[in-house]
C-alpha cells in the first residue's frame, strides 16, 4: 500500500535529518579536531542569551539576599576593609622586599605582569551532557582571556583550563574531571610526579605511577607540578583517596578534587604565566 | 486572530524551554539532569504538529544541547530527531487519546532517547554520560510528567 504524499515527505525529511547528523558526527572523528563551525555558531548565539539570563537571575537572587542580609553587610564590610588594609600593607612590604632583591628594570617588568592578573568570572552554564566535563563562563577574549589559562575556584583550588574557541564575551573551561583532560601533578610528601586524568564522574586518577615508586598513602595532597607547561606549579588539586595495584607496571591512584562542581558560581581565571615569575 | 495566536504557541514553547534549560543548568547542581526542557519542547511540538515538525524541532533542540557540550556535536541532535519523529508518528497512528496512554508512550519515548544517547556516547564515542547520577535516570519520568501536564494544558 502506497503511503500518502505528506507521510512520505515526512519520512524523507526524517532520513535527511538523520543523515545530516551522522555526517556531522562522522567528521568529528577523531575527536581531537577543532570544533565544527556550526557548533561555534550555535555557541555564539546561545552564550549571550545564557549570560543575560544568568545575570538577570543572579540580580533577582542578590536583590533578595541583599534585603535579607542587609544588617550583616555593614559588619562584613568593616571586616573586609580591615582585611583589605592589611593585604595592602603586606603587598607594599613584599614589593619593597622584592625591589631590594632584584634589579629595578626586571622588577618593573614583572610587576607590570601582575597588573590585573586575575579575572573573576561567573559560571553561566554547565555542560549540556555531563556536568563533570566543562563550564561556560561570562568572560571572553574582550577581557583578555585566551586558551589554556588556568581557572581556580574561590578557595584557590584548580578547576581546569580555558579551551578554544574563546568567544568575545564567553569562554569554555575544560574541567580536570573531564576524561580528556591531563594535568601534570606532584604528590606533597614524596614528590612523585604523574598525570592526573578525570573519569567524567567527578573523580580523577593519577596515571603513570610506577609500582616501584615510593609508598603513596590515602590522604596525601597533590598539587600541580608545572611540567605540562599549562598550569603553574603549586596549585592545590586534590587529595588521594585510594591506592591499589592496577597492573604489573603501574599503581591505580584515585584522587578526589578539592573543587566542588555543585554550586560553583564564581571562578578566577589566571591571566598571566605564573611559571615565568 | 485565534489562528495567529495558535501559531505562536509552538515557538513560544520552544523559547520558554530554552530559557528554562539555560537557567536550570546555569549553575551546576545535583539535580541538573532531572529535567530536559528541550526534550519536553520536542515532544509537545511533535504531539501538536506531527512527525515532520517533531523531527525538525528535535534537530534544532538537539544541536542547541550539543553546542553546550564539550565533546560531541550532533549526538543529541540525532537522538532528539528520532524522539520528535517517533512521538509524532505514534501519536497519529496509535490510539493515544487516553491520558494514561499518552504518559506511558512519552515515558517509553523519553527513556528510549536517553538510552540511545547514553549508549552511543558510551559505546561508540567512549565518553561517559553521568549514569551514576540518580537524577539522570529520573529524566524520562520528569520529561513525561512535564510533557503530559503541559500537553493537557495546551489542549484544554
Amino acid at each position: 500500500m502506497a503511503l500518502p504524499s505528506k507521510e512520505r515527505k515526512n519520512i524523507y525529511l526524517f532520513l535527511i535529518l538523520i543523515l545530516g547528523h551522522l555526517i556531522l558526527l562522522s567528521i568529528q572523528v577523531p575527536l581531537d579536531q577543532d570544533n565544527p563551525l556550526l557548533k561555534q555558531a550555535f555557541l555564539a548565539v546561545i552564550t549571550p542569551v545564557q549570560a543575560g539570563l544568568s545575570w538577570l537571575w543572579q540580580g533577582i537572587e542578590s536583590l533578595w539576599t541583599d534585603y535579607i542580609f542587609l544588617r550583616k553587610v555593614k559588619s562584613e564590610n568593616q571586616r573586609l576593609e580591615a582585611e583589605n588594609l592589611l593585604l595592602r600593607q603586606e603587598n607594599l612590604i613584599l614589593r619593597q622586599v622584592l625591589e631590594r632583591l632584584e634589579k629595578e628594570i626586571e622588577i618593573k617588568e614583572r610587576l607590570n605582569q601582575l597588573t590585573s592578573p586575575v579575572v573573576i568570572a561567573s559560571v553561566i552554564g554547565s555542560d549540556g551532557g555531563n556536568i563533570f566535563q566543562s563550564l561556560i563562563l561570562n568572560r571572553g577574549s574582550k577581557h583578555g582571556i585566551k586558551a589554556n589559562m588556568a581557572v581556580l575556584d574561590p578557595e584557590g583550588n584548580l578547576v581546569g583550563r580555558v579551551i578554544g574557541p574563546v568567544l568575545p564575551w564567553s569562554c569554555r573551561v575544560q574541567l580536570i574531571t573531564d576524561e580528556a583532560s591531563g594535568t601534570a601533578v606532584i604528590t606533597s610528601s614524596h614528590g612523585i610526579s604523574g598525570v592526573l586524568r578525570g573519569d567524567g564522574r567527578g573523580r580523577c586518577y593519577l596515571d603513570y605511577v610506577l609500582v616501584t615508586s615510593p609508598e603513596i598513602s590515602p590522604g596525601e595532597e597533590i598539587t600541580t607540578s608545572g611540567l605540562d607547561g599549562l598550569y603553574p606549579a603549586g596549585i592545590r588539586v586534590g587529595r588521594i583517596i585510594s591506592v591499589s595495584i592496577e597492573n604489573a607496571l603501574f599503581k591505580k591512584v584515585e584522587v578526589e578534587p578539592f573543587f566542588q562542581i555543585n554550586g560553583l558560581r564564581q571562578v578566577a581565571i589566571i591571566r598571566f604565566d605564573l611559571s615565568r615569575l | 486572530m485565534k489562528e495567529i495566536r495558535k501559531s505562536f504557541i509552538s515557538p513560544l514553547i520552544f523559547g520558554i524551554a530554552l530559557i528554562l534549560q539555560i537557567l536550570w543548568r546555569s549553575v551546576p547542581h545535583s539535580y541538573v539532569d532531572l529535567f530536559n526542557f528541550l526534550s519536553v519542547a520536542v515532544i509537545l511540538l511533535a504531539l501538536r504538529h506531527g512527525e515532520g515538525a517533531g523531527a525538525i524541532g528535535g534537530s534544532v533542540a538537539g544541536l542547541i544541547q550539543d553546542s553546550l557540550t564539550l565533546h560531541l556535536f550532533g549526538l543529541a541532535g540525532l537522538t532528539k530527531t528520532c524522539l520528535g519523529f517517533a512521538v509524532g508518528l505514534a501519536y497519529r497512528k496509535l490510539n493515544l487519546t487516553p491520558f494514561i496512554n499518552q504518559l506511558l508512550f512519552i515515558f517509553a519515548a523519553g527513556s528510549l532517547e536517553l538510552f540511545l544517547w547514553a549508549g552511543l556516547a558510551n559505546l561508540i564515542f567512549t565518553f561517559h554520560p553521568p549514569i551514576e547520577s540518580g537524577s539522570f535516570w529520573l529524566q524520562p519520568l520528569g520529561t513525561t510528567l512535564l510533557s503530559g501536564f503541559l500537553f493537557r494544558l495546551i489542549k484544554s
